[in-house]
């Protein structure tokens, strides 16, 4: 073998060695794994459908998407680390979108988040990934994301096919949509989130309120009784 | 074995190089806006979208495509014509267009970077997703944003021109969105003769001189120059057409002091943006001046000598370079 070919060689297997230790360097960093769980009566959907009685009445649930983001990880009531213009769009009907990862490298003992969109990114123009508006969650009409869309049956609603739409955002004063939520006290980086969505139908009439679908007073509860289901289980 | 193995390594190695030579480049040409020194800065934000020569030509193709309608019979020209300041020319109501929309004139499209609110009541708080409202309304474009995307994602010289404007041939909402956002930056008036006086460059004729004390008088808290808006929302006293009920603002903030409030529209180029107001309900500017001179809405009193100088002057508004700029004009391929 010639020198310009050895030199080549060593190079490519230089390269080709190092790849699974740069790997694994990333790997070992200390992880935040947020397991969130949407669920009706403490059973999670099956089929894409979350189904159960609420104040005695049957609900089906087929559409449950919500954005989380703005996660802050705290120590001793610190801020520690940030994930920076970050935002999740989680899905019921896609299980992979329910769990976050956040790479961290920080010891911490609280995790703070959004529900829903701040006022920055409602105002800042066109976005990528999650915030796409191709994912079906930006009003076109009035500028703004629906920070949770919740759409199903229930034998109460007066509506065609009995059916109920929540399309929750806004973000301008008066009603302001986004929810911060935080959890204190964690032991471990594994965090399993429950969200108990009866917590949300029992507090409200369906008969009466059932389509919602642009920023409101109404809107404004919505988001609020939802952020109250949040809840973190077993740590 | 060892021979073979590195043999092997070898191979991989320069296939490796020559798909990375092979792969194509990502070189875009920076563009900075051009405007007068005398303009403030404008209120989009450029860092979040650069403006490069490939993604003003992507805007513009996309603007010039009636693919973006469900069945490809619209684009935003066909409401928004270059040679009428981007307007929708002679229709009062632009046609084509369900709900809301088809209730509004199409207004021109003219220093968008400066304005921080678009459409008549505002309602779409950034230059970036005003296209959404267009593509997503039922009898104007009938589309989705999904699906232009995907039908996008389906033309080789689409996925060639994204990949030179933003160095990714996905396709997605964001990038489509930001070029679309590029080519209207760019649909800067800014040469009329009104402009060239100022810049001391040419005269107004002594009745254009009277026109103007009448405007900065009566009309500029409004019309403020140099953009001929203050890009406020203001009641300029029409009454409410009630087949229509269109209350401007108040709709969107659901506040009772904006009813009947709209976005001040520029007035440059007004003498082709006809016809006028959020409605389309004046046909020429004769009919603008004596609306405002009735006692139930700006009560501005004019003679009649005054408004032909009032008129001469607006005249000045009209900036033929812009009109007739053939970077803005259809893409010929
Ligand atoms: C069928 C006619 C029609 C089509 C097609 C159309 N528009 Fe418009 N456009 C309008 C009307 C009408 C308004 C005013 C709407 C309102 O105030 O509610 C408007 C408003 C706008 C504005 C806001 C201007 C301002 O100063 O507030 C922009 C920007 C714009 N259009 C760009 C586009 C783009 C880009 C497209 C293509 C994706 C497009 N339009 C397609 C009729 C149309
Ligand atoms: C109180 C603020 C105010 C004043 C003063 C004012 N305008 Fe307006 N003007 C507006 C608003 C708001 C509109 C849009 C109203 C609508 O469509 O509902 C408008 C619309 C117009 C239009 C139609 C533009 C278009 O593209 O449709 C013209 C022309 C016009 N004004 C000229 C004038 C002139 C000339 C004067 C002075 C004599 C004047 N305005 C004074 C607020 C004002």
């Amino acid at each position: 073998m010639n020198g310009p070919a050895k030199v080549l060689r060593c190079l490519l297997v230089t390269c080709l060695l190092s790849m699974p230790l740069l790997l694994k360097a990333q790997s070992t960093a200390k992880t935040c794994v947020l397991q969130v769980n949407p669920l009706l009566h403490g059973k999670p959907a099956e089929h894409g459908l979350l189904i159960g009685k609420v104040n005695g009445d049957s609900i089906a649930i087929h559409t449950f998407q919500f954005y989380l983001g703005n996660f802050t990880l705290l120590k001793n009531g610190k801020t520690v680390w940030q994930a920076k213009n970050r935002y999740s769009l989680l899905d019921i009907n896609d299980a992979g979108t329910c769990t976050i990862t956040l790479k961290t490298g920080v010891a911490f003992d609280a995790l703070a988040f959004d529900l829903g969109t701040d006022s920055l990114t409602n105002v800042s123009g066109a976005m990528g990934g999650d915030l796409d508006p191709t994912k079906g969650m930006y009003w076109a009409w009035n500028s703004g994301y629906v920070n949770f869309k919740l759409e199903g049956y229930a034998e109460k609603c007066p509506t065609r096919n009995h059916q109920f739409e929540f399309h929750i955002g806004g973000y301008m004063p008066p009603f302001q949509t986004v929810q911060p939520i935080e959890f204190s006290d964690l032991k471990t980086g594994n965090i399993q989130v429950d969200i108990e969505l009866s917590g949300f139908f029992e507090h409200m009439d369906l008969a009466k309120t059932h389509t919602v679908m642009s920023p409101s007073e109404t809107s404004a509860k919505l988001a609020q009784l939802l952020a109250k289901t949040f809840r973190v289980h077993g740590n | 074995m060892a021979t073979k193995l590195s043999a092997a390594v070898l191979f991989s190695g320069i296939l490796y190089l020559v798909l990375v030579a092979a792969l194509p480049a990502f070189h875009p040409q920076p563009v900075s806006l051009k405007y007068p020194d005398s303009w403030p800065s404008p209120a989009y934000d450029f860092s979040k979208n650069r403006l490069t020569k490939e993604g003003i030509e992507l805007g513009r193709q996309l603007f010039y495509d009636p693919v973006l309608s469900k069945d490809s019979t619209v684009s935003c020209s066909s409401c928004h014509l270059s040679y009428t300041a981007f307007t929708h020319v002679d229709h009062a109501l632009s046609h084509g267009i369900a709900d809301r929309i088809g209730t509004r004139n199409s207004p021109a499209l003219t220093n968008l970077a400066w304005a921080g609110s678009f459409m008549w009541d505002g309602a779409v708080n950034h230059l970036d997703v005003q296209a959404l409202a267009p593509i997503s309304s039922p009898v104007e474009m009938d589309e989705t944003i999904e699906n232009v995307v995907k039908k996008l994602q389906r033309q080789p010289a689409y996925t060639t021109l994204f990949f030179d404007a933003f160095g990714d041939s996905t396709v997605t909402g964001e990038h489509l969105l930001k070029a679309l956002s590029q080519f209207e930056l760019t649909l800067i008036s800014a040469n009329a003769k009104y402009d060239r006086v100022m810049a001391g460059k040419d005269n107004f004729t002594e009745q254009e001189q009277r026109g103007y004390h009448l405007f900065q008088k009566n009309c500029a808290r409004c019309h403020a120059e140099p953009f001929f808006t203050n890009y406020r929302f203001e009641n300029n006293g029409l009454p409410l057409d009630t087949t229509l009920n269109d209350y401007g603002r108040g709709a969107v903030t659901k506040q009772p002091q904006d009813s009947l409030k709209f976005k001040v529209p520029t007035l440059r180029n007004i003498e082709f943006s006809y016809p006028y107001m959020h409605d389309g309900r004046f046909r020429n500017l004769q009919d603008v001046l004596n609306h405002y001179a009735r006692a139930d809405s700006l009560g501005i009193k004019l003679s009649s000598n005054e408004k032909v100088d009032l008129v001469a002057f607006l005249l000045t508004l009209t900036d033929r370079d812009f009109l007739f700029n053939p970077d803005f004009a259809f893409p010929r391929k």
